[in-house]
């Protein structure tokens, strides 16, 4: 009698195994019955994706040792969700848009201040400095383009920051003539004003009876789809002179995989500073407007002879 | 004016103080007007106070000196019998001028270096010191001589020479 039972037992049991296993079965995604369904017919498709009627396309683990629980995991990874962008330059962010099925984590990146610091001068470059539109262009296209146009005007040092949907590339500050041209170097990147020589009688008599005045200038590239108004807090130098050291020192590929939409646009933000002949070297006052508008600044730079040259 | 006897050249103290008082007054005149001109332009910025506290006490004592001898004698009407040797008024010229040279040269090299501005060309002056001060002393010993010390009058000479006709 006792064992009868226990023989009973035993057969619910495994009658009851075998039902859960036929329920998984029916519950299983329509695309893995899909794909079970025309796995005959497309059989030149990868092996993961054919899927026999009798093997699920979806695959079982154990949660605890103790019970068998069937837990769907799908065969592809979600996209992580963007991560939110900060305002405060001295936080590190991920880099903003990485696309889908980049494959790891995107490289971090210092945030540039956003919106901006108030410039001295702004221009938006024309679409046509970074090509025809003939073919498609990333983001690491157009840095390309950035780079050899700062080559061109001498400018090697150079930091990248995320911005909202794109990169921040800013230069280093350097003094300047009162034209625009850059100093030659050692001076150009000095924050010492330059030595008068007396070969040169009239800038010595100048120097000699009002001295001498200091110009610097940073100039920032944003590339962004994002309309922004620059109209951060003034900069003063000695944080202008940080932006060349704080960032990265190249592009990030998950940036650098953005597409290079109709949508987005590459500002040039100028930024001007000035000191008084009497002023101390670190006595600089920023100037806005700016004395020279920022075309002038570019061409100056010899940053716009290196786009022509592109 | 020659000493016949020993052959050693002398000249005439009035006309020595008088040479080296327009030397003075001239080079320092020049110098100050040359800071003024700078101090009005704004060449010194925040630091004007720091440049003319070095520049006058470089001037005015040599200068004060030597018209604090020139005006004892303004109002007198005797010449003085006094000589010198033409070595010393040499000696005394030579300084003078080499001293008043330094002190324009600091002002004048500064925007060739670290004085381009004006925090670097007060620090330039303050360097300066290191040769001025000494040279100032010879300078004050040399000019003291011929500017303070007592001179002879022709008073007491008959019909001497005085500035005044024969009666």
């Amino acid at each position: 009698m006792v064992a009868e039972r226990l023989a009973l037992a035993a057969a619910i049991a495994m009658l009851l195994s075998g039902c859960e296993s036929r329920k998984a079965v029916e519950n299983r995604p329509a695309s893995a019955s899909r794909s079970a369904a025309s796995a005959p017919a497309q059989a030149s498709k990868p092996a993961q994706e054919s899927v026999s009627p009798r093997e699920p396309s979806i695959v079982y683990e154990r949660e605890k040792p103790s019970m068998s629980t069937a837990k769907a995991v799908t065969a592809a990874p979600s996209p992580p969700p963007p991560p939110p962008v900060s305002s405060r330059p001295d936080e590190w962010t991920t880099a903003s848009r990485a696309p889908a099925g980049s494959g790891g984590p995107p490289a971090p990146i210092p945030a540039f201040e956003w919106p901006p610091p108030k410039a001295s001068e702004e221009y938006v470059l024309p679409r046509s400095v970074f090509g025809d539109g003939s073919r498609a262009q990333v983001f690491s296209d157009i840095d390309g383009i950035l780079i050899a146009a700062l080559n061109a005007g001498g400018y090697t040092a150079r930091s990248y920051y995320s911005v909202p949907n794109g990169f921040a590339l800013a230069t280093r500050i350097e003094q300047i003539n009162e034209d625009g041209t850059p100093k030659t170097p050692p001076a150009r990147f000095a924050i010492e004003p330059e030595p008068v020589s007396i070969l040169r009688p009239m800038d010595y008599l100048k120097a000699l009876l009002k001295g001498v005045p200091g110009y610097y200038r940073v100039i920032v590239f944003i590339l962004t789809d994002n309309p922004f108004q620059a109209s951060g807090e003034r900069p003063t130098e000695a944080q202008a002179t940080e932006w060349v050291s704080s960032g990265v020192n190249v592009l990030p590929r998950a940036i650098g995989d953005l597409p290079f939409t109709r949508d987005v646009n590459c500002t040039a933000l100028v930024y001007e500073f000035t000191r008084k002949p009497g002023a101390d070297p670190d006595a600089t006052q920023f100037d806005t407007p700016g004395r020279l508008d920022a075309m002038t600044h570019l061409v100056k730079s010899g940053i716009w002879r290196g786009f022509g040259s592109h | 004016m020659t000493d016949e006897v020993s052959e050693v050249r002398l000249q005439a103290l009035d006309s020595v103080r008088t040479r080296l008082s327009v030397v003075w007054v001239s080079g320092a005149f020049l110098i100050l007007l040359l800071v003024a001109v700078q101090t009005l332009n704004g060449r010194y910025g925040d630091h004007v106070q720091e440049a003319w506290t070095w520049l006058l006490p470089n001037l005015m004592p040599t200068l004060g000196t030597i018209l604090a001898g020139v005006v004892s004698t303004a109002m007198d009407p005797h010449r003085s019998r006094s000589v010198v040797r033409s070595y010393f008024y040499l000696l005394a010229l030579g300084i003078s001028v080499f001293y008043l040279a330094l002190v324009l040269l600091t002002i004048l090299i500064a925007p060739t270096g670290a004085g381009v501005t004006a925090k670097g060309a007060v620090e330039e002056m303050h360097t300066a010191n290191l040769w001025l001060g000494p040279v100032q002393g010879l300078v004050a010993t040399v000019l003291g001589v011929l500017f303070a010390s007592k001179q002879k009058r022709d008073a007491d000479k008959p019909g001497g020479e005085t500035g005044q006709p024969e009666e």
